[in-house]
């Protein structure tokens, strides 16, 4: 028996097994597993974006099981670049997707508070913000978007060489993708801009809104006509509403809501033959089913 | 006289062909051609290099290709607006002669790439054979030491040659053992030259401490377990200090003058003036000391490379840590051996660096840090992977293999069978559990199995050459899936198009954008570049990047009006808009009086290609010259940065060169026609160099000199 057990603790594998077993117990196992959980995002970078990106894409949402890990990655990036605004940025992504406002709202502040003209920040911010009813702060993020140039955005993700770069790499995104991408930022700022003012009533501002997107060229004109005439409509300014549901007709006509407002507006104005008319095309769009196009873009970006 | 000879010499080729070593010589040729196979994407530059691998691609073909245009490059222009190249010509340690094997091949005809992936693949070759070497002194069997180098070159550092710059650690690494072990045995002087000439490779490349780090750790153990060690060291240096005593001089020579280059760069980043990203982040003072370090950054990733090392091969990726599965019936046979010193101290050096590599989560590495100066000095620990821990798990697997292959000859044959019979049943439960295995590592199994049966009937070398199939066809299968999924090169490298040293001037009848730039400032803390100078990172941190858009590296500008400042601190709004906006203002660091004209409003010159006022008449890494006619004194800025080490000369006399915008180069230049020459560093400083690289290649051909006479390790 002795001699086995002498056997036994003489062989080589035994002898390594219970000096690692020993030294082991001074480990932090629990640092050792953190750290490598993200070691092993860290290490496959850029693959590590791959299903952050993929699901983005595929389903315009975060998928469930990853997001943990990408909330735990990012964290420890930030530990290891206290200043990354870009890992800020996405971590504000994966808690406004994770329904965790609070979170997502004190990352897109961080980021805010450091370069206030951060658009991608200042516009997640106010969807978050929209989404909590803190209309009056969204309003102002948003008019910061829409009054600071596009070149910024762009340096944004350019710049942000540990994070975001990856990312578009990952996502095949282009220049000119992102281009696109920031005009639509634009276009739902000022969509945010006046759906906030009319829920404060401030159709003077919802007007204003309005035509400055219209002005400013960033597309979807038939509904940035169809919110100035709805201004209008509420002013009681009906033949100026008219004219201007007529135009957001022309140019998108299956908008099914200008359809109801021009209704309205042509029966205040005692115009009952030519409401009747459109009362009948509203009809038939209403079965039809249509949801707005433009309302449904305002949620929170990655890009 | 002429038979006697001939017949000599035919005795002398029969005592070769009787040389263990030089009978593998076939073995050693196919088993690389079939690692060339292997990583053909690669070393054809389909595949493309990643990580450092690309920065090192481009610090080499710089230095070379100024260096075969008759200049030692200690300026690179094209970096960034310019940095000082020294911290690139530390990382790729210049004076390695092997290098210069490039420029033999670009002799030949071959191109730039060509000739670089095939140095990478030779020297990786080189470093395959040091460690054929090494296990041979501690295996002392050449079939053995034979499997242990196929070990480690099918193991996948081969695949870091195209991710990382470890291999120009590894090379010098492994030679150094070899000389070492071999001068302790030999006690001769040509071993004394191979162990100094690693020294001196190691010391000159960037950075030595890991090797420090590895031998101060060996010495401790073998204090411990191999006292008699450093008594037969010093016998065998006392001995060669009486038989070659210019020997002993030569190599202590050697020793010191590799380090001059690393303690010369350390103590020009002690001044402060140049910052390397992340090692000084966020600080505007250059510092040699790191932050401790912690796991989450680049310590050893513990569940990747255990993860790497079973099953999921078809997702295999350059960089994953990977050793031929024989390795591990080899390391499981440690169930049967006994332990002795050598096992120990190999045990438990490469334990030694694991537990480095966990950083804070064991208590070694902080108190190392603590306590131990160097060990505030570097970082990326995860390297110790590589040079470190992959190579000693080869050994010990080898040594327990031997071990037991020592044990089972003293033994029945069906007893040795029993226990192979055993490991081979669970080796091939635990495969087809694995997730996603390959086919071949049954192959393995069974090649594994019938090499063991052929050993024990004592049909040795047939049982070896199962054994080497058996290393090989699993790798075979795992690079084939890495070529499949490794990028395809699609992007050239910089430097690949042409020369680096191309002359910014733009074409005729240019016109400067009219931006609008707001704001000019913009305060960020962040690091602009990997490595620079504190105003170049001060200047980026400080400005606007669209600023930067529209200023390419090394433009030349001609200013008519210029403005003293003390410091850049206070001025970056108005350097912006100069620099934004085009002024015709420069902004000169300097208390001297500068001359004043009423021009200020018009534009400032952008030099065009067609310019009959400035001419380029020469542009080097070190080195540009110009022509200026005006009739009214200019202030030339050229959009590369100010150092103290460049140097004006207007007509052949000296001038001041200005820190001019903040981070550039200035100067003054008076009306009429002159010449302006602009030198980077000094004599001293080109001596210094090129009498390293004669020194180096001087050592390292009497190194071979010396071996050519004797060839036996």
């Amino acid at each position: 028996m002795k001699k086995t057990i002498q056997f036994i603790l003489s062989r080589s594998v035994i002898v390594f097994v219970v000096v690692y077993g020993v030294i082991a117990l001074f480990i932090n196992s629990k640092k050792v597993d953190v750290a490598d959980k993200g070691k092993m995002s860290f290490y496959s970078h850029p693959s590590a974006y791959a299903p952050l990106v993929e699901s983005y894409k595929d389903n315009k949402k975060l998928s469930d099981v990853s997001v943990d890990e990408y909330t735990y990655y990012f964290k420890n990036y930030l530990k290891m670049h206290p200043s990354a605004l870009d890992a800020m940025y996405v971590l504000g992504y994966v808690y406004a997707n994770k329904k965790e406002s609070d979170k997502a709202r004190t990352f897109y502040s961080k980021i805010v508070d450091r370069d206030d003209k951060n658009i991608w920040a200042q516009y997640n911010l106010a969807v978050v913000d929209l989404n909590n009813g803190r209309t009056r702060d969204a309003i102002r993020h948003l008019k910061t978007v829409i009054s600071t140039g596009p070149e910024r955005a762009m340096e944004f993700f350019k710049e942000s060489e540990g994070v975001l770069v990856p990312i578009m790499h990952q996502a095949k995104l282009s220049p000119n993708d992102l281009r696109r991408q920031i005009k639509a930022i634009y276009r739902e700022s000022y969509l945010g801009l006046i759906l906030g003012c009319e829920k404060n009533k401030d159709f003077v501002g919802m007007y204003e809104m309005a035509r400055l997107a219209i002005a400013t060229n960033v597309g979807y004109k038939g509904d940035f006509l169809f919110y100035a005439a709805k201004a209008k409509y509420e002013q009681y300014d009906f033949d100026k509403a008219e004219v201007l549901f007529k135009e957001a007709i022309e140019l998108r006509k299956d908008n099914v809501q200008a359809y109801r407002y021009l209704v309205e507006t042509l029966k205040k104005l005692k115009k009952t033959d030519e409401a009747t008319n459109y009362e009948l095309e509203l009809n038939r769009l209403s079965k039809m089913n249509i949801a707005s196009p433009l309302e449904d873009q305002i949620k929170i970006r990655l890009y | 006289m002429t038979s006697k000879k001939s017949l000599l010499q035919s005795v002398s080729f029969s005592l070769l062909l009787q040389n263990p070593h030089v009978r593998l010589l076939p073995f050693f040729i196919i088993s690389f051609c079939i690692w060339c196979y292997s990583f053909r994407g690669f070393l054809s530059d389909h595949l493309a290099l990643s990580g450092d691998a690309v920065a090192y691609y481009e610090h080499v073909k710089f230095f070379l290709d100024r260096l075969t245009a008759g200049e030692f490059p200690l300026w690179d222009p094209s970096r960034e607006y310019g940095v000082p190249n020294e911290f690139y010509l530390r990382r790729i340690g210049e004076f390695n002669p092997f290098w210069l094997l490039i420029i033999v091949f670009k002799a030949f005809g071959m191109s730039y790439n060509q000739s670089y992936l095939l140095f990478l693949g030779l020297y990786f070759g080189l470093g395959a054979i040091g460690f054929y070497a090494l296990s041979y002194k501690l295996l002392k069997d050449h079939r053995m030491a034979f499997l242990s180098y196929l070990f480690f070159l099918f193991s996948s550092f081969g695949t870091v040659v195209f991710k990382s710059f470890m291999l120009l650690l590894f090379v010098p690494i492994v030679w150094f053992f070899v000389f070492l072990i071999g001068f302790i045995q030999r006690q001769e002087g040509r071993y004394l030259l191979g162990l100094t000439f690693s020294l001196m490779i190691i010391f000159v490349t960037y950075i030595p401490l890991y090797f420090l780090s590895m031998f101060f750790s060996l010495v401790v153990l073998l204090v411990i377990f191999y006292r008699d060690v450093f008594r037969s060291f010093f016998e065998a240096l006392k001995n060669v200090f009486k038989n070659e005593r210019l020997i002993v001089y030569w190599c202590l020579a050697g020793l010191v003058i590799s380090v001059l280059p690393g303690l010369l760069f350390a103590k020009e980043l002690s001044k402060g003036d140049l910052l390397i990203s992340t090692r000084t982040a966020g600080s505007s003072s250059g510092r040699l000391e790191v932050e401790e370090q912690s796991l989450v950054n680049a310590g050893i990733p513990v569940g990747k490379v255990t993860s790497g090392l079973f099953g999921r091969f078809d997702q295999f990726q350059a960089g994953r840590f990977y050793i031929p599965i024989l390795i591990f019936i080899f390391l499981v046979l440690g169930v049967w051996v006994k332990i002795d010193g050598l096992l120990l101290v190999l045990f438990l050096w490469g334990l030694f660096s694991y537990l480095l590599g966990l950083y804070e989560a064991f208590p070694l590495y902080p108190f190392l840090y603590k306590h131990v100066f160097f060990f505030k000095w570097f970082r990326n620990f995860q390297f110790f992977l590589w040079v470190h821990l992959l190579p000693v798990v080869i050994l010990l697997a080898m040594i327990q293999f031997k071990y037991f292959l020592e044990m089972a000859s003293g033994r029945t044959k069906e007893k040795g069978l029993a226990f192979i019979t055993a490991t081979h049943v669970f080796f091939l439960v635990v495969i087809f559990m694995l997730d996603r295995t390959s086919w071949t590592a049954y192959g393995v199994l069974v090649l594994s199995y019938l090499a063991f049966v052929l050993v024990f009937s004592k049909k040795i070398s047939y049982g070896f050459l199962l054994f080497f199939a058996a290393v090989i066809i699993h790798p075979l299968q795992v690079y084939a899936y890495m070529n499949k999924n490794a990028p395809i090169k699609k992007d050239t490298y910089s430097y690949e198009k042409g020369d680096a040293l191309d002359v910014r001037l733009v074409d005729a009848g240019y016109q400067a954008p009219v931006n609008y730039i707001f704001p000019i400032v913009i305060k960020r803390a962040y690091d602009p570049y990997y490595f620079g100078l504190r105003w170049a990172f001060d200047l980026k941190r400080n400005l606007n990047p669209l600023i930067f858009r529209h200023l390419p590296n090394s433009f030349f500008i001609v200013y008519d009006c210029a403005a003293s400042i003390l410091s850049v601190e206070n001025n970056y709004e108005a350097i912006g808009r100069s620099l934004g906006y085009y002024e015709n203002k420069i902004y000169l660091e300097t208390q001297a009086n500068l001359p004043q004209t009423d021009k200020c409003s018009a534009k400032p010159q952008i030099v065009s290609k067609d310019n009959p006022y400035l001419k380029v008449l020469d542009y080097q890494a070190n080195k540009v010259s110009i022509e200026s006619i005006y009739t009214e004194p200019k202030f030339i800025l050229q959009l590369n940065h100010y150092d103290e080490n460049w140097k004006a000369f207007v007509d052949g006399i000296p001038t001041t060169v200005f820190k001019a915008q903040g981070a550039f180069r200035g100067v003054y230049v008076p009306q009429g026609k002159h010449r302006v020459d602009f030198y980077y560093g000094s004599t001293i400083d080109y001596l210094f160099k090129y009498g390293m690289l004669a020194f180096f290649l001087n050592f390292f051909l009497g190194l071979v000199y010396s071996w050519s006479r004797k060839l036996s390790i």
